[in-house]
């Protein structure tokens, strides 16, 4: 895989923007942030070394659903569609820890959602993911 | 999909899986369908969907053994593949075309989830 520098404050991905590949943080730290309506930075968790982000893109395709901006000096990994492709049909095991992060992820935005309904005590619709 | 999965029968109204439970098994829909529902604080059971033939539920646990985060019961009687942690381990060997689907279903849901999170978190702003 490729490896690419971000200078801190560098953007490394834009909300809204097209997916095409994923990344892995090999050193430094990144902050993962939503563009809400009111167009506030709300900043959703911090990335390090060993942390996936991306894959969702590599998966369906679909715009960028977050911002993501080097905190420090980064070296990343880029996985490209050919290398995810590549590795779903040759060695399938590799893709195990997106699986397992995507399941953690879904995760914690199902416990966030909870804690809001719970303040605001309104009867909404939570995707099925049990 | 994986030849060590069972199939299990369900009668309309049993309960598949609750919510809180510890589970490690995911489920295909083979025929029939299930309505999936959450504990809300006051103690009401709120639906949130209805799932029909080769719906995928419960992968969650599947994945990461974690509580299950939802209740799921038969709407009519059912035939559903059981998918054991046995299955998940051989997933990535035996099957190489089942984890790019189920990969696309986490994907969609973290999305549909995001954007509630959203929605809500847009409410919670103060208008002046």
């Amino acid at each position: 895989m490729k490896k690419k520098y971000f200078k801190k404050g560098a953007e490394i991905i834009k909300e809204g923007t097209l997916s095409d590949c994923a990344y892995i943080i090999e050193s430094g730290k990144v902050e993962v942030s939503k563009t809400l309506s009111n167009g506030e930075n709300q900043v959703v968790c911090i990335l390090k070394k060993n942390d996936i982000f991306g894959e969702m893109g590599l998966i369906d395709s679909l715009p960028r659903s977050a911002n993501v901006v080097a905190t420090e000096d980064c070296t990343i990994s880029v996985m490209t569609q050919e290398i995810f492709n590549s590795l779903s049909k040759h060695k399938p095991e590799a893709l195990m820890p997106i699986l397992k992060i995507m399941a953690s992820r879904l995760r914690g935005v199902l416990i966030k959602i909870e804690g809001i309904q719970g303040k605001q005590n309104l009867s909404r619709s939570i995707p099925a993911g049990s | 999909m994986s030849n060590s999965a069972e199939i299990v029968k369900y009668k309309k109204g049993e309960t598949i899986i609750r919510e809180g439970d510890s589970g490690d098994s995911a489920y295909i829909i083979e025929s029939g369908a299930a309505e999936v529902c959450k504990s809300l604080p006051n103690g009401e059971e709120q639906f949130i969907g209805a799932l029909g033939q080769s719906d995928i539920f419960g992968e969650l646990g599947w994945i990461d053994g974690l509580p299950r985060s939802a209740t799921v019961k038969a709407l009519d009687n059912c035939r559903i593949r059981k998918l054991t942690p046995e299955s998940f381990d051989s997933l990535s060997k035996l099957n190489t075309q089942a984890l790019v689907p189920v990969l696309k279903i986490l994907s969609n849901r973290v999305r549909q989830a995001l954007r509630l999170l959203n929605k809500l978190k847009n409410r919670q702003q103060p208008t002046c």
